[in-house]
């Protein structure tokens, strides 16, 4: 859409300022400057019946259809092999799309000659300020007519697989940031039959997920076998039943993998990844969850705990001494501007291929790096870095910490358990980026303090760096991200550390002993001396 | 060993006006650096809150 309307933009400017130039010289307008807006239109239609924009909206509606399906597919539903249904309505959506598009220019290209119609008496550059103001509006247009339309196709696809899937009715989710206008709000959570939709503005009208103006809620299935219930038996036998819905959340994660190869996992993730961020939903939350292993799946947490989607918000605010996140305890994470924008281009990237095999091989300190190739690789490696913020304090959500732990020892160990994790889910999303070596030395923050940890258990164990990071990361999400109360205290983080590194007694006594030290001796909150 | 910790003391957890106070004096006095804060605002209970404050107060925000 952005190439068709820069293209939109440039016809524009070519054909509308030289006739706001006459206008302005106080030279009659003539039959040619009616010529020239009439070229306009002609650039308007080429435009609308582009192959360029078929191009676009085919790529539109596969991409939206295929995030469409893993997300089935991470809910255990299996969709049929031939959805003919779909394809209907894909078509459907293409042509009122270019009709959209089509409507968009003629209506501008109206406003246009309207401008120019009513400029004479006046500036040069009052008019093309008006032109470009008009070109803003057109881009603007543009923009919320791409926005509407792909969650529009996005929950018809919704309705038609869950329904082909016998999937009668489903939770409304908002998506749980503060722009979800209020009677969306008040849906959320509430269950409604594919059959009844509720009413969701203020006209009156009644629709689903999605199909209100610029509606970003989802539909989220219920599957009654997971709630204990009798699935409903069908009335009259088809030749080809739906297929059964399996109840199967925590191991889908493995199935896009499955179908698009390795490199398609990694498109398909990073891509889902950047709508997440971009869109500030707590999916950001559930990619997380999906990467780390098995030992998190039925962890409570502070944004989980809310029972339901998109409980944790996501929002980009000022940030003092140049930090670069936080997690807030209600449930929201909050990263600096630059963090979120780099996160985001670090996704894109990913989704890009931009991190291939070459990059695995970069080293900026290589002899004939020059400083633009190294300059490259440190934009690079910094939005890397961003997109690991981001997931260090989504990893965070899932951990027992409280304000009340987060002290001392509890302090450092949350944040190097953490911070451990987060490097090895950002590494997960790319076998280059883990095979970067200067990446994967380089990167991350806590440096200090993940040092130190290390030093304890290499000093007591004999463990290498690598095996101790890994059974620091064991340990946190074992016991620190475990399905259990929050700690109440700095001492019952530390118990709960100590138990997920699982040493023998004499070496336990000596690592916890060392450990305290490090985190001075007021030992935060709640530590008691033993 | 080294002791990892806040030289002129931890946040106090529930009080935004000290809290907030105690941060502008970390900038002046003995900067913590990026992760430093970061944990400084993980251990108030309302760190959103602590940052508006820190901010009137004339701390200094990006």
């Amino acid at each position: 859409m952005r190439g068709l309307v820069a293209r939109w933009k440039e016809a524009v400017r070519a054909t509308a300022l030289p006739i706001a130039k006459r206008i302005a010289e106080a030279e009659r307008t003539d039959a040619s400057d009616d010529a020239g807006l009439g070229r306009l239109e002609s650039v308007g239609n080429s435009i609308a019946g582009s192959p360029a924009l078929g191009r676009a909206t085919a790529a539109t509606a596969d991409k939206i259809q295929r995030k469409s399906k893993t997300e089935f597919q991470r809910l255990g539903i299996k969709l049929r092999e031939a959805e003919p249904a779909l394809g209907d309505k894909i078509s459907k959506w293409r042509v009122e799309n270019v009709k959209l598009v089509g409507d968009l220019f003629a209506r501008e290209r109206g406003m246009l000659a309207k401008v120019l119609r009513e400029g004479e008496g006046r500036r040069y550059e009052t008019l093309v300020g008006e032109i470009e103001n008009r070109l803003s509006v057109a881009q603007s247009r543009a923009e919320l007519i791409a926005r509407d339309q792909v969650l529009k196709l996005n929950g018809q696809i919704t309705r038609e697989r869950q329904q082909a899937a016998g999937i009668d009715e489903y939770i409304w989710t908002a998506s749980g940031d503060e722009r979800v206008r209020e009677m969306h709000a008040d849906l959320d959570g509430e269950r409604f039959s594919w059959d009844d939709p509720p009413v969701t503005n203020e006209d009156g009208d009644r629709n689903h997920p999605g199909e209100d103006y610029q509606c970003r809620c989802t539909a989220y299935p219920v599957l009654p076998e997971l709630e204990g219930e009798e699935p409903q038996p069908e009335e009259t036998p088809e030749p080809e039943p739906p297929e059964e819905a399996e109840p199967a959340i925590p191991e889908a994660v493995e199935a896009p993998e499955l179908e698009h190869g390795i490199e398609g996992a990694i498109v398909a993730k990073a891509t889902e990844l950047a709508e997440a961020i971009a869109g500030s939903s707590g999916r950001v939350r559930d990619i997380v969850r999906e990467h780390l292993d098995e030992a998190l799946v039925g962890a409570t947490s502070k944004d989980v705990a809310l029972a339901r989607k998109g409980a944790a918000t996501f929002t980009a605010g000022a940030m003092p001494g140049g930090a670069n996140a936080y997690h807030d305890w209600s449930g929201e994470v909050v990263v600096a501007p630059r963090v979120k924008e780099g996160a985001q281009r670090a996704v894109a990237r990913l989704a890009a291929g931009e991190y291939d095999a070459k990059f695995a091989k970069l080293d900026p300190y290589a002899p004939g790096f020059s400083s633009y190739q190294r300059g490259r690789f440190a934009r690079f490696f910094d939005d890397i870095d961003n997109l690991r913020t981001v997931v260090h304090e989504e990893v965070h959500g899932f951990s027992r910490t409280t304000p009340y732990s987060y002290g001392g020892v509890g302090r450092i160990l949350e944040e190097v358990g953490t911070e451990l994790t987060a490097r090895d889910v950002v590494f997960g999303l790319n076998e280059n980026l883990a095979a970067n070596e200067y990446l994967r030395l380089s990167l991350g923050s806590y440096v200090r303090e993940i040092d130190a940890v290390t030093g304890v258990l290499q000093k007591h164990t004999g463990l290498d760096e690598a095996k101790a990071h890994a059974l620091i990361r064991k340990a946190h999400r074992e016991q620190v991200c475990a399905p259990k109360p929050e700690f109440k205290s700095t001492r019952e983080h530390l118990d709960a550390f100590m138990r997920g590194l699982d040493l023998p007694a004499d070496k336990a006594k000596l690592v916890e002993s060392d450990l305290l030290k490090l985190g001075g001796s007021d030992g935060g909150i709640g530590l008691p001396t033993r | 060993m080294a002791v990892l910790g806040f030289p002129l003391g931890e946040p106090p957890r529930d009080d935004v006006e000290a809290a907030a106070r105690l941060l502008l004096r970390y900038e002046t006095e003995a900067p913590l650096g990026p992760d430093g804060v970061s944990m400084f605002l993980q251990m108030c209970t309302e760190p959103r809150r602590v940052i508006t404050r820190f901010a009137e107060l004339g701390g200094t925000v990006e």
